[in-house]
């Protein structure tokens, strides 16, 4: 087999792997969220089909796909349909530039641990990112619903005011790394300060804690919200969607969710990073494996902390997120720059 | 009267503090002791004085014990019962019910009716399973309120 | 003129009233039971003693006359004290049935004691039983045991009905009313005893558990089966009537009324009455809608019209139907058809007139309305004549088509008389129920019975009464003034009529003797008219 064969088998293998992950990501994610809900309001949550519960997404997933596929009169058909189509996919393509791992050799072949290795990953990312909300906001319109059109608006709204603190927040973090690639970025963050790893959350509290709220704005989650908003507007651009279009955007957010809490661990928390561990031998093999489970233990950690936010603050008011985001969010993103710069400066 | 806003402390302001007293708040939560019941399998067993499905009491002789005077059904708030009177087949007494209906739905279980009753004929059980799938079903006729003393023995609560 | 001193009020009263009236004048309520405004006075309860100044004991209100200068105090404390313990002794053989007793609701004595008695009884030993629910006579049921012995029942069969059929008999507890052996409370005004009772120990054997007295509905009526037109309250529920009482109207009926009219209302509820208009087709009568049943006479009309002329159609008004109604008749036949063969139905044998002592007369003439129909129908002070003549007509061809409104509950037509309406070309008949009248109809239009009416009787004393309506109209069933006033829209004429109210006015306005009255100013009591 030329090189070029199995470059592309090695390829289709992380892809079904990384798509398979995310879909069976979404699915504990499902379940963790309903009990942990449950479980912090002191109640139980959904625990009666499979043990604990765990069957509680497929039989969710049955249900919907038996459900009517119903479209509103009036609707822009095509629109509608491709809408949830669109959302889902920007959401799991995303995630093709996280590195889920270190390099492995295997069977004399270097193998990233990741889809595809971008020189520009982060603006990828953001590039992507963005583009989901096209999925929304046309979603909204074509369903020919007012509730789901304004919910849609509110997204596109909130999108560009929180993309913006987003953005600056990690030019800090790419000032330190140099570089926009990913694993350059990690790379920066494998190394020590005596004991101490490098992670940049220890030089760049500010950035993350911008860059988290953005984040949670970003993948429109309590306390960010609005274009849900059950008590306002239904739950906004969804409101005509059923069955299958509905497990789509679904299925996206989660996706989404995966990605962000992934992108926190890779630009913060020294991604597959394991600190203190380059002093034991193991081999390299069992070390890759480690590293996968660190990085996944970590993104299941931010998982987690959504979940947890979610459930403990009320949503904002339209006004006060639009306030929140311009002169809040983006002062402090802008300074955290400056002041990253200026100690770059001085502490060569 | 002007309301005053309390002036907020720096702390306040950056609010992150009571953020973490809000996730803190939560998470205790998460470890509490919950409440659900589990129902079908876990029953849950009503206070004394649960007001749920009627009954109709006999007398002595196993005859309805009501004697058709309308208190319930004028005391009724969602005016639910349904009562036809007429002379009574037996010696003993003048005025019975040949009919007595109560339509389930419309009953808001305030116990009017017990309240009302001057020879203690209708009264309130405990049961509270009464879930159908027909309205007619939801209207309780006669001989169905004489049974609940039955039925409400034989379940255990 | 007495000046008289009540509770502290002062008033002025006429001489040689009691202070019980004198009371009611001023506005005071004193209990009572035996005393009864129609009824001789007994004074045998001993619920009215109040207290006089300078009279050493209570006194009866009731057979106490009023003396110039009388203080008099209705709610001393002696007084209060007297009437919860007269009201503990009638209490103590008492069933206290309440909730099987069909007075409760409206029973003098729970009010009583409700408002003046007290809440416990001291009463701990067996009461005194009698026989229940006594069929003393084909209307009513006597309850000794519910009996407060007041005597109200035994007067009016002497004062009232003259007939004698009630008394006391034995003595001390077990004093009780009943009729005389061999004897039955059967005379025609026996139902009002019921009413009269102040308590459940008279009771209607046909109104017996039908119904607690606070769910029924009363409208205001009169009684539609003679022609004193007794003032009446229709009590319904479900649209259903329940009972019929009399209401007090001092120049009509006092306070009674006869056992015909109180019990002779079931034709309302029979079973095949009509609820939609009918017309003919070969033996049958099959329904129609009112638009094309309006259409259908006015062809058949028009047709005879134009073939034999204005005078072949003629029309027999009822006296059994309102005013109101008969003169939307006489529009139809005088002012758009314009022929003059107008006729009043009226019965060929009436049933004999019945006076009691107390003045009380159940008419002959057992329509409500025949003063009114002849009144409305009476064009240029030419009288209408009688149906009969008018048929007789029919035989020599004079008259082709007939409309007839019917509404007689118990008809009953010679042989030749029905003969006559079979020849008719073309007959309408407004009825409704089927009968005698609606055998050879070709178009049957329902109309309503008086429960469901809303118009006015004039009866025979020339008073002229309101009746409002108690029962929606079953099916379709229209008014007959309502069904007139389209047929004469559809035959050309330009009237129209929003309300029964309009129609009076224009009686007033045209028909001689009304011109005095209008709709509202009848009240309750009626008007008699100029
Ligand atoms: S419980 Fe209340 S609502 Fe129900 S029947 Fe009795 S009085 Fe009526
Ligand atoms: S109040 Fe009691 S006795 Fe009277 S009708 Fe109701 S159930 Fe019967
Ligand atoms: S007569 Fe009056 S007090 Fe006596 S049982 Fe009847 S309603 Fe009650
Ligand atoms: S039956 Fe009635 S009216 Fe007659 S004496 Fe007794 S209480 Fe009076
Ligand atoms: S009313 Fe006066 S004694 Fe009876």
């Amino acid at each position: 087999m030329s090189p070029f064969w199995i470059d592309l088998i090695i390829i289709l293998i992380k892809v079904i792997v990384v798509i398979g992950a995310l879909l069976g990501g979404v699915v504990v994610m499902v379940v963790v969220e309903r009990r942990g809900a449950g479980f912090i309001q002191e109640r139980l949550g959904p625990n009666r089909v499979g043990p604990w519960g765990w069957l509680q997404p497929i039989a969710d997933g049955i249900k919907l796909f038996f459900k009517e596929e119903f479209v509103p009169a009036q609707a822009h058909k095509l629109l509608y349909l491709a809408a949830p189509a669109f959302f889902m996919f920007i959401a799991f393509v995303t995630f093709a530039v996280i590195p889920f791992g270190d390099k492995i050799e295997l069977f004399g072949r270097t193998i990233q641990l990741q889809i595809a290795d971008v020189n520009i990953g982060i603006l990828y990312i953001f590039a992507f990112a963005s583009l989901g909300i096209y999925g929304i906001v046309i979603g909204g319109w074509a369903s020919n619903n007012k509730f789901s059109l304004m919910g849609g608006v509110r997204s596109a709204a909130q999108m560009i005011s929180y993309e913006v603190a987003l953005g600056l927040s990690i030019i800090g973090v790419l000032m330190i790394g140099q570089s926009l690639r990913l694993n350059d970025i990690i790379g920066v963050q494998t190394q020590y300060w005596s004991y101490l790893p490098r992670w940049n959350i220890f030089i760049q509290p500010l950035g993350f804690l911008i860059f988290l709220i953005a984040a949670i704005a970003e993948v429109n989650r309590i306390p960010f919200d609005l274009c849900e908003a059950e008590q306002e507007l239904v739950v906004g651009y969804q409101v005509e969607y059923g069955s299958m279009k509905f497990a789509m955007y679904y299925l996206g957010e989660y996706a989404n969710l995966i990605t962000f809490s992934a992108l926190i661990v890779v630009l913060f928390f020294g991604g597959w990073h394991i600190p203190w561990i380059e002093g034991l031998t193991i081999h390299p093999l069992l070390l890759a494996l480690l590293q996968v489970g660190a990085f996944v233990v970590k993104v299941f950690a931010f998982l987690w902390f959504f979940v947890w936010v979610r459930w403990t603050f009320p949503r904002f008011r339209y006004d006060q997120l639009m306030r929140f985001g311009w002169l809040v969010l983006l002062p402090l993103a802008i300074f955290n720059i400056l002041a990253t710069g200026v100690v770059m400066v001085l502490i060569p | 009267m002007r309301v005053v806003t309390p002036k907020m402390s720096l702390i306040d302001r950056i609010y992150i503090p009571a953020l973490i007293k809000g996730l803190y708040t939560t998470i205790k939560h998460f470890f509490m002791r919950r409440f659900t019941q589990e129902y079908p399998e876990e029953k849950r067993k009503p206070f004394p004085r649960y007001r749920g499905l009627h009954r109709l009491n006999k007398d002595h002789l196993g005859r309805v014990k009501c004697v058709a005077c309308y208190m319930c059904a004028t005391a009724c708030p969602s005016k639910c019962i349904e009562i036809e009177a007429d002379e009574a087949p037996w010696k003993d007494r003048e005025k019975y019910p040949v009919k007595f209906e109560i339509n389930t739905l419309r009953c808001i279980f305030c116990g009017m009716c017990e309240e009302a009753c001057p020879e203690l004929s209708i009264q309130l059980t405990h049961i509270y399973e009464m879930a159908d799938v027909t309205r007619e079903a939801f209207v309780r006729r006669k001989d169905d309120l004489l049974g609940t003393n039955e039925f409400w023995v034989l379940k255990e609560y | 003129m007495a000046n008289i001193k009540i509770d502290g009020n002062e008033l002025q009263v006429p001489d040689g009233i009691t202070i019980l009236e004198a009371a009611d004048i001023a506005g005071i309520e004193i209990p009572h039971f035996c005393y009864h405004k129609e009824l001789s006075i007994r004074g045998s309860c001993r619920m009215c003693l109040v207290e006089v100044e300078k009279t050493p004991k209570l006194v009866p209100a009731c057979s106490t006359t009023i003396k110039d200068g009388m203080n008099i105090f209705t709610s001393s404390e002696k007084v209060i004290k007297n009437r919860k313990g007269v009201l503990e002794f009638f209490l103590i053989n008492h069933p206290l049935d309440c909730p099987i007793c069909d007075q409760a609701g409206e029973c003098t004595l729970q009010d009583y004691v409700y408002k003046y008695g007290s809440a416990v009884s001291r009463f701990t030993e067996e009461k005194e039983h009698f026989e229940r629910k006594k069929e003393i006579g084909p209307h009513v049921l006597h309850y000794s045991e519910r009996c407060v012995l007041c005597g109200r029942c035994i007067r009016f069969c002497e004062e009232i009905s003259g007939t004698h059929e009630l008394a006391r008999f034995n003595r001390g507890i077990r004093c009780e009313v009943d009729v005389f052996p061999g004897k039955k409370l059967d005379n025609k005004l026996s139902g009002n005893i019921v009413n009269l009772c102040p308590v459940g120990a008279m009771v209607s054997k046909e109104f017996l558990f039908k119904s607690r007295v606070w769910w029924l509905t009363h409208t205001e009526s009169i009684c539609p089966l003679c022609s004193r037109g007794c003032n009446i309250e229709i009590d319904s529920r479900d649209n259903r009537i329940l009972r019929v009482r009399p209401r007090p109207n001092p120049e009509v009926n006092s306070q009674w009324m006869c056992d015909d009219g109180r019990f002779g209302w079931s034709f309302v509820h029979r079973e095949d009455r009509l609820t939609s208009p009918l017309e003919r087709e070969g033996e049958e009568l099959v329904p129609i809608n009112w638009a094309q049943a309006i259409s259908l006479v006015k062809e058949r009309l028009s047709f005879i019209i134009s073939n034999f002329g204005r005078e072949a159609v003629a029309a027999i008004a009822s006296p059994y139907l309102s005013n109101e109604d008969n003169y939307l008749l006489r529009v139809l036949l005088h002012s758009v058809i314009r022929s003059p063969s107008m006729a009043v139905y009226q019965a060929a044998q009436m049933e004999e007139q019945i006076v009691f002592p107390s003045g009380f007369t159940i008419e002959a003439d057992k329509s409500p309305n025949l003063v009114g129909a002849q009144d409305v129908m009476t064009v240029d002070g030419k009288k209408p004549i009688s149906h009969g003549k008018l048929l007789k007509k029919v035989a020599s061809g004079e008259v082709r088509a007939l409309y007839i409104l019917g509404g007689v509950p118990r008809i009953s037509l010679p042989v030749d008389e029905r003969e006559m309406l079979r020849k008719v070309d073309f007959l309408v008949v407004h009825n409704y129920a089927p009968s005698e009248l609606t055998e050879w109809a070709e178009v049957v239009l329902p109309n309503l019975t008086f429960a469901e009416r809303e118009g006015t009787f004039t009866n025979f004393q020339g008073r002229v009464q309101r009746l409002k309506p108690a029962l929606l109209p079953p099916g379709e069933a229209k008014a007959d003034w309502e069904i007139l006033q389209e047929v004469c829209q559809a035959m050309g004429g330009e009237m129209s009529y929003p309300s029964v109210e309009k129609v009076f006015e224009e009686i007033a306005g045209a028909i001689q003797g009304y011109k005095s009255l209008s709709y509202k100013d009848l009240g309750t009591q009626g008007k008699v008219k100029g």
